[in-house]
This record gives C-alpha cells, sequence and structure tokens, in this order.
C-alpha cells in the first residue's frame, strides 16, 4: 500500500483557483519532488498535506487513513520552511530540541537526540550559537537537524535550497542528498530549480497552474516530457513539429528522424493519457511535436550529411559561446527554426555565418500536437 | 526627476562648476570634514562645528544649567551644604507616602493599560477588517491630547457634572486610572501591533508542524518573542504615568499628589524651593533609570525585528473570530472616542440644551479677577509661542541633526541619545529649573515671554531631529556624488537632492513642534505669568473655578484644543506615511 496518497484535492481562495483535481501517491521511502514555477500550487500542496491548510474537496489518506480531523500538530509530519523559519529567541540547541519537548521526552534523551542531530548536519559544537549569527547554510542545516529531530513520518522541504545564494546551494544540494538517503525518510520537496529536482528526486512532479502535467523519474522526464509546456518549461527550445511515419519514426521539414525508444509507459500520467507503443505501433500520421535535447547533436562534414538519408540537417552558425566544459552554438537551420546545441568543447566549429552540417541522435518524442 | 529635469540639471549645473565651494553653503555644513569651507580653513573650524554649536549652546544654556541649579538648590539651599533637607523628606511620612504612591498609581495604570491593549494588538496584528485604519487613528489621537484637555475630557466624562457623573468618582483614583489608560492605550497597542505583524507566521506555523499545540505555540513562541516589546512599550507607559501632572493635578484632587504634583504645590504654592528641587532631583533620577533601560531594551527589539515585510492578514471568518474582532472595535471606541465625545457634548450643553453659550462666551471679557484669564488673549499668546517655539525647533533641531548625521559611528549614538536628554526630564522639572535659574543676572529672562517658547522649545525639538534625522539619513551618499559629478555644485546638491528629500520630514517635524507647544502644560504653568498664560492654563484655571460658566469655557476650549491637535496628528501621520512610499 502507498504510505501517503492525496487524492483528488481542489483549493480555491476567493476566486483564484490554487489546485484543482491533484493525485499523489508515495511509498514509503521514496522522495518525491514538486517541480514547477511559482505560483503553481506547489506550496499550497504541501500545507495541505501538512495540515497547515484544508483542501476545498478531496482527501489526504496516510497508510490509507484520512488526516483531515487530525490538527498539524498530530500528524507527526515534519517541514521545513522556505527561508527556514527558525525561532529567533532560541539557540541552536534550543531549536532543535523544541520538537523533542514538545513530545514530552526526557532531558538525556533530548540531549542525545540532538548531539545526533548536529552531527548528522555537520554542526557540532554549535548548540549555544545564536540564530542570527549564523550564515544561510548554517541556517538551513539546523532548520533540517530540528525538522527531523523528532522522527517524523513524512518530511516535507519547502525550496529548501531557495533562499541561498548558487554556488552555496550547489554544495548544499549534495549535503542534503546525502543526509536525506542516510535517513531513508519518506520526503516531498518543493522546488522551482530541475537540477534540485533531478539531482535529489526518485520521482518528479511537474506542476503548472494548479494541477500536476507528468509524473515520472527525472530521466525519463528529462528523455520525453509529454507536454510541450513541460520542455518548455525545462528549458528545452530545439522543438519542431512532426508526424508518425509508418516505420515509427518522425517525418519532417528536414526529413525524418528516429525516436527516443521508451521502455515502459510513462509513470502514472493519469492526466496526460499518453502511451508510446500505441505510437510507435499503429497510430501512423498523428502530429507530434519533436525534441532535440541540446547534447544530442554532432558536428560531420558535407560528405557524410550527403550520405545520411535521416537524423541530420544543416543550417548556419548564427553565433558560438564558450561555457567552460562545453560550446554552446546557435544555429539558424535552412527553414529558420534557431536552435542551440552544446558541443564537446574540443569540437572545430564552422566560422560564424557559414555553413553547419550536424547529425542528431534519436529525438525525444514530446507529444501529440 | 524624470530624464529632463536631470539633463536640464547638469545643464544648469555646468555653468557654476568653474567656481567650486566659494561659498558657506548649508549644503557644506552638513558634510562632516569632507569639505571645509575655503573661508573658515585658515581658522581651522570646520563648518559642521559652527551648526553643532546652536543645539549645544542651547542644551546648555537652558537644559544644564537650570538642571545644576536644581542640584545646587538641594544640596546648597543657603549656599553652604546641609543635610536638613534630606532629614526633612525622609522623615517626612507625607512625602514618603508621596513617592509610595507615585510608583504604585504608576505601576497599577500600566497593568491596567497592558491589560486593555494586548488583546487589541491581537486582533489588529492577525485580523484584516474594513476601518482598521480608522479605528488605529482614534485610538492614537488620545495619546497627542494636551493632558490638560485629557482631564477636561474625563472631567465631561464622569465628573460630577459629567455625562455619567451618577457613578460619583470625581476625585477619585478610578479617574486617574482610567485617564492614564485612555492616555496611554495607543503606546501600547501600537508597539506591540507593530512587533506583533512582524513575527512570520511560518514561525508559529513550524512550531505547529514540530507538535505544539496552540497554546503552547503561544506561551512558547509567540510570547517569547513579544516580549522585548511588551517590556519597552510597558517602561515607556511607566514613565509617563510616573512623571504625569496635568491629569493627576486637575482629577485628582486635593488628595491625591504625586511626585510631580508636589513639586509644584511645594514651588508654587509653599515657595519651599529646596524641597521642591530635591522631588525634582528625585524625580529626574528615576526617569533618566528608566530611560536607560527603555533604550538598551528599543536595541534589542532592533535586532529581533523585523527582517521580513508583515505578514499578510486573514479575515475573521469563524463565529468566534468575528466576535472577537467585533469586541475589540467596540472596546476602542468605548475607551477612546467616548471621553471625547462626552467633552464636545459637554461643551455644546447650555441649561439643558444645544448651544454655542460657551464659544460665544470665550471672546467676552467678562470678570476682572486676579486668576481669571481672557480666553481669546490666551488663544492669541497660545498661537505666538507655538510659531516661535516652531522657528526655534526647527533651528535647533536641524543643526542637532546635521551633527549627529555628520558624526559617524558610536559618536552619532552618543550625540543621538545626548539631544534626547530632554525628553527624558519631567516637564515639570523643567520648568521648574528654568524658574530658578534664569532669573538673575547674566540672565534673566524671568519677565520675559520668551521663556514660554525657549521650554517648549527645549520639549519640542528632539521631535524635530527623530523626524528629520531618518529622512537625512535615508539619502544615500551616491546620490549627492551623482549630483556633484552632473556638474553640481555644493550648494545646488543641497538644494536639489538634500532639501527636497527632507522637505516633508521637517513639515512633520515643525508641525510636532508647533501642536506640542499648544498643548504643553507642565512647564508652562510655572513658567508663564499670569499676562503671558496660554490656552491649557487657562483650562486649568476655569476647572478650578465654581460655576457652569467657567466649567462650560473649560470644555469649549478644551474642545476646540483637541480639535487643533487632533487634525495637526493627522496632518504628520499623512506626511510621514506619504514619505515612506517615495522612499
Amino acid at each position: 500500500m502507498k504510505e501517503l496518497v492525496l487524492k483528488n484535492i481542489s483549493k480555491k481562495i476567493g476566486d483564484e483557483t490554487f489546485l484543482k483535481d491533484v493525485n499523489i501517491s508515495i511509498n514509503k521511502g521514496e522522495r518525491l519532488c514538486l517541480l514547477g514555477p511559482s505560483g503553481c500550487g506547489k506550496t499550497t500542496l504541501l500545507r495541505i498535506t501538512a495540515g497547515l491548510e484544508m483542501p476545498d474537496s478531496g482527501d489526504v489518506l496516510f497508510c490509507g487513513k484520512s488526516l483531515l480531523d487530525i490538527p498539524p500538530h498530530k500528524r507527526n509530519f515534519g517541514m521545513m520552511f522556505q527561508e527556514f523559519a527558525l525561532f529567533p529567541h532560541r539557540n541552536v540547541y534550543e531549536n532543535i530540541s523544541f520538537g523533542l519537548e514538545m513530545k514530552k521526552q526526557v532531558k538525556a534523551k533530548i540531549k542525545s537526540r540532538v548531539h545526533e542531530m548536529l552531527e548528522l548536519v555537520s554542526l557540532e559544537g554549535y548548540n549555544n550559537r545564536r540564530v542570527d549569527e549564523l550564515s544561510g547554510g548554517e541556517r538551513q542545516r539546523v532548520a533540517l537537524a530540528r525538522t527531523l529531530a523528532p522522527e517524523p513520518e513524512i518530511l516535507m522541504l519547502d525550496e529548501p535550497l531557495g533562499a541561498l545564494d548558487r554556488l552555496l546551494r550547489e554544495r548544499l544540494l549534495a549535503d542534503l542528498c546525502h543526509i536525506l538517503s542516510k535517513t531513508g525518510i519518506t520526503t516531498i520537496f518543493v522546488t522551482h530549480d530541475q537540477n534540485e529536482a533531478f539531482a535529489a528526486a526518485d520521482f518528479v512532479s511537474v506542476m503548472d497552474s494548479g494541477s500536476i502535467e507528468q509524473t515520472d523519474t527525472p530521466e525519463k522526464l528529462y528523455n520525453n516530457p509529454v507536454s510541450k509546456k513541460i520542455a518548455d518549461f525545462l528549458g528545452f527550445q530545439n522543438i519542431i513539429k512532426g508526424r508518425i511515419t509508418k516505420k515509427g519514426r518522425a517525418d519532417t521539414l528536414y526529413g525524418e528522424f528516429s525516436l527516443r525508444s521508451c521502455d515502459s509507459d510513462s509513470f502514472e500520467s493519469k492526466e496526460v493519457k499518453f502511451n508510446f507503443r500505441e505510437i510507435k505501433g499503429r497510430k501512423e500520421n498523428r502530429d507530434i511535436n519533436l525534441l532535440f535535447h541540446p547534447d544530442s547533436a554532432s558536428v560531420i562534414s558535407q560528405q557524410e550529411f550527403n550520405k545520411k538519408d535521416k537524423d541530420r540537417f544543416s543550417g548556419f552558425v548564427v553565433n558560438s559561446f564558450f561555457q567552460g566544459s562545453v560550446k554552446r552554438v546557435s544555429v539558424k537551420t535552412t527553414h529558420n527554426d534557431l536552435f542551440f546545441f552544446d558541443m564537446p568543447r574540443n569540437t572545430t566549429l564552422p566560422e560564424k555565418g557559414e555553413m553547419i552540417f550536424l547529425s542528431t541522435k534519436r529525438a525525444g518524442l514530446i507529444s501529440t500536437g | 526627476m524624470d530624464r529632463g529635469d536631470i539633463i536640464a540639471f547638469s545643464e544648469k549645473g555646468k555653468r557654476k562648476i568653474h567656481k567650486p565651494g566659494f561659498s558657506i553653503t548649508p549644503y557644506s555644513l552638513l558634510r562632516q570634514g569632507a569639505h571645509t569651507v575655503k573661508g573658515w580653513k585658515n581658522f581651522g573650524i570646520r563648518p559642521v562645528v559652527i551648526a553643532g554649536l546652536i543645539p549645544l549652546l542651547f542644551l546648555s544654556l537652558f537644559y544644564f544649567y537650570p538642571l545644576c541649579g536644581i542640584f545646587t538648590r538641594s544640596f546648597f539651599p543657603d549656599g553652604i551644604f546641609e543635610f536638613k533637607v534630606f532629614e526633612k523628606i525622609f522623615s517626612s511620612a507625607r512625602i514618603a507616602r508621596i513617592i509610595w504612591f507615585t510608583f504604585w498609581q504608576a505601576g497599577l495604570s500600566t497593568l491596567l493599560t497592558m491589560a486593555a491593549a494586548l488583546p487589541c494588538a491581537f486582533v489588529m496584528a492577525n485580523y484584516h477588517f474594513k476601518g482598521k485604519k480608522i479605528i488605529m487613528g482614534i485610538a492614537t489621537i488620545p495619546f497627542v491630547l494636551p493632558t490638560v484637555v485629557v482631564a477636561s475630557a474625563f472631567q465631561a466624562l464622569a465628573g460630577d457634572r459629567g455625562i455619567i457623573g451618577f457613578i460619583h468618582i470625581e476625585n477619585s483614583l478610578y479617574m486617574i486610572l482610567l485617564a492614564h489608560v485612555f492616555y496611554n492605550f495607543s503606546i501600547v497597542l501600537r508597539i506591540t501591533t507593530n512587533f506583533w505583524s512582524y513575527i512570520r507566521k511560518e514561525t508559529a506555523e513550524a512550531g505547529a508542524m514540530l507538535g505544539a499545540s496552540s497554546v503552547q505555540i503561544f506561551f512558547k513562541i509567540t510570547l517569547p518573542l513579544l516580549k522585548p516589546a511588551l517590556y519597552a512599550s510597558s517602561i515607556l507607559v511607566f514613565i509617563f504615568c510616573f512623571s504625569s501632572f496635568g491629569v493627576i493635578l486637575i482629577l485628582g484632587g486635593p488628595y491625591f499628589s504625586t511626585i510631580e504634583v508636589e513639586i509644584y504645590r511645594q514651588a508654587a504654592h509653599l515657595f519651599n524651593l529646596p524641597v521642591a528641587s530635591l522631588l525634582s532631583l528625585i524625580q529626574i533620577l528615576f526617569t533618566f533609570l528608566m530611560m536607560w533601560v527603555y533604550t538598551s531594551l528599543q536595541k534589542r527589539m532592533a535586532k529581533f525585528s523585523p527582517e521580513s515585510e508583515s505578514k499578510a492578514m486573514k479575515h475573521a471568518e469563524t463565529f468566534q473570530q468575528k466576535i472577537m474582532v467585533g469586541f475589540c472595535l467596540g472596546f476602542i471606541c468605548l475607551l477612546c472616542f467616548l471621553p471625547m465625545a462626552a467633552l464636545v457634548v459637554k461643551s455644546l450643553l447650555y441649561e439643558g440644551s444645544f448651544s454655542f453659550t460657551f464659544y460665544k462666551e470665550l471672546f467676552i471679557n467678562s470678570t476682572n479677577s486676579l486668576f481669571y484669564i481672557f480666553p481669546l488673549k490666551a488663544g492669541l499668546n497660545s498661537l505666538v509661542y507655538a510659531t516661535a517655539t516652531l522657528a526655534m525647533a526647527l533651528v535647533v533641531g536641524l543643526c542637532a541633526s546635521f551633527l549627529i548625521k555628520s558624526a559617524k559611528g558610536k559618536r552619532g549614538a552618543l550625540l543621538d541619545s545626548f539631544f534626547m536628554l530632554p525628553l527624558s526630564t519631567s516637564a515639570v522639572t523643567l520648568g521648574f529649573g528654568i524658574i530658578i535659574t534664569l532669573d538673575k543676572p547674566p540672565l534673566n529672562l524671568r519677565t520675559s515671554w520668551i521663556l514660554v517658547p525657549v521650554v517648549h522649545t527645549l520639549v519640542a525639538f528632539p521631535f524635530v531631529v527623530r523626524s528629520v534625522l531618518p529622512a537625512l539619513s535615508s539619502i544615500p551618499e551616491s546620490l549627492r556624488d551623482a549630483a556633484l559629478m552632473l556638474g553640481a555644485s555644493n550648494f545646488r546638491v543641497w538644494f536639489h537632492v538634500d532639501l527636497p528629500i527632507i522637505a516633508r520630514a521637517v513639515t512633520a517635524g515643525a508641525l510636532f513642534a508647533f501642536t506640542i507647544s499648544l498643548g504643553e502644560f507642565g512647564a508652562t504653568i510655572f513658567t508663564a505669568r499670569p499676562e503671558f498664560s496660554t490656552l491649557p492654563v487657562a483650562i486649568y484655571r476655569f476647572l478650578g473655578q465654581p460655576g457652569i460658566m467657567n466649567y462650560g469655557q473649560a470644555m469649549a476650549v478644551s474642545s476646540l484644543l483637541m480639535l487643533v491637535t487632533a487634525a495637526g496628528f493627522l496632518v504628520i501621520e499623512n506626511i510621514r506615511t506619504m514619505g515612506n512610499q517615495v522612499f
């Protein structure tokens, strides 16, 4: 049985719809990330799970039992807030011990648990620090320790790295993943940053304006986003229209392209009724959107280009940028699309304005129209 | 300033750029040390020092010199050090009782005020409802009313001739306590509401997620976080009640006396200057001590808050919440609005029907008794003094602000609290100190009308500083540099950058000074000779005399004064909030 199930959750505040008919379920120990632009309802969903807000309709089930009548402080869920909400009148020790005090644990037990937590987040010796003396990263770790200390059944993180600057974010992301795997706790976290989502989650649910668009493993989501909206949100730019051929390829203005295969059906995207086998096998002539991932192209010579009958196109180099590990090149195609590709940095590129010939790997399939 | 203005500005500036820094400009006065004005360079005097000399001179002459006078009178009553007065005071059961009563009534008033204001602060900080701003305004007006007006209002409401006079609490402790709660309610309400609304919603929610019930959240999170605001506001209320003068003098009748009232009685009625001096000394020591505690608390308050914008407030939804909001509104109206309304009603009620008889009477110079003050004359006096106060307070306050601004780091903070000293000295003590020191050569102002505006300036100029200094500090140095780089001379920078930015604040400060002068009572009653009486003094005299006509005129003058000060306050509030939006 799924540990946590959110069933048909809807929420309106005034005239504004925050959530419409959202369904989510998580197994014990899994990590789910709600990914979406700000204002898409992901924080509201988290707050409904926590009990801080009530849904207009729908149910929150934990191990099969409805939680709606249970107030937040009796659910034994943990939540780490955006900007952490540490208690400014309590020091680090007192912040972490708060949840244990509420559980009326004995002093000695509290003490050992707080030290265990401080060790977990590598903040040994910080007991008596005032909260306002801590750096952003330290605050984040104290907040995490405080949330984990009472051993919650479910951990919720609201933009856990959102309040930090970019460099720190990357470093702490790795720490966060490490700590989460160590504890093995069921986790839902909310972010608008896809790198964060991909790095930390077992499953990612992409949300937009109050509903879930796709739930998948990070890899599948990256390879085959199910709608153009999701592809746009993930930052993909190289998208063209096409049509399925008899052989299960895509026919486009540039010729034929082979498609990325997908082993199984999409993970639980009930909202988007979409099935790869259906398209590949039977539904000829269906309109689709085709995605070339930025790393899916390589430069070939004109001769090679002429030899190939599919998976290739040509265009003019508009610009190229050195980006450290890769070279990013922008290409104006023969049909006036502007594509961006990342090439290995030792690639020799034609000069600006010259022709470029590209061979592509299998393209990602997005959607039917 | 739009684009066109900036270009025009640089164009105009260019013509003048060839003769830089030659004139003594007000702007260079306020830039500390950075620009020594050429003409003065040879003398080694920094212009800011000249600006700073004005408030320093003013303070030494009219504040420190009188304080020294009080010291000397206490310890050297006849020119030689004497201990008799001490013995007299500490052996006198009456004086001991007065000191005890001063503390006791202040403590009780503070407790009552907190009890009344905290539930309202909870509602104000957490719920959003229509007309909230108006309610907050109504709650604040009592605080800016002159003490004499407050006393009149309570006479009108609950005095024996008042609207609910049947409860017979005139000259009782209840009247004093009620008036103190009325007067200080808004201090607690405003400070606490403000602080409370900055406590993030997430902080309480984090508590809930960690297993705390709403009761536990209140006692373990909200209350500890509110502590600095609670301490600070209660100390402030205590200070005000401790040095309450007008309210106790008028409402307490002959039975109740605080240190403040006793200073006045000893000095003005019994001419016992040594005892009055010693009481002043005690008063000064206690208020300084409490002000010191208050300032250190305020620093702690600044440390805690406000790291974020104030939280989104919710509308009252459940029946319980609606009852709570309704009760709060009703209570504020009852407490704050009722006495003010009673005052107006009483001023219009003559022999059972509404008429303007009392107001008309103000313009008739009827009796010629020794204590009679012609209201029209007192009104004119008040206006003249208020105008003079405005001018002097602006000069002293602006110069002080420039001096504080130009001093860096700790020296600035020290100067700041230095200029706030007059605020922590009671008005009666100030007035008393001035009449015992400035009555003989080299400086004999005893018979001069200027003495009254001087005392008022002493009370009012700190408010100018408080109003101007934040605006002055809000101007980024880069703004001035930018104007300089666009070719503006020092004077032009001051005129086009500094002045427009601080203009609002200066206006607010000026209005403050004006309304404070209009309502000042404690110091005025010492310093104003009968022919120089002001409106508050006139009200006091009217209230002290028998007869319906005197009573009615007191009500009428109080109503007018209330109207003017309330209007002044509303304008100041508007100027300030407008200023906030811009900067």
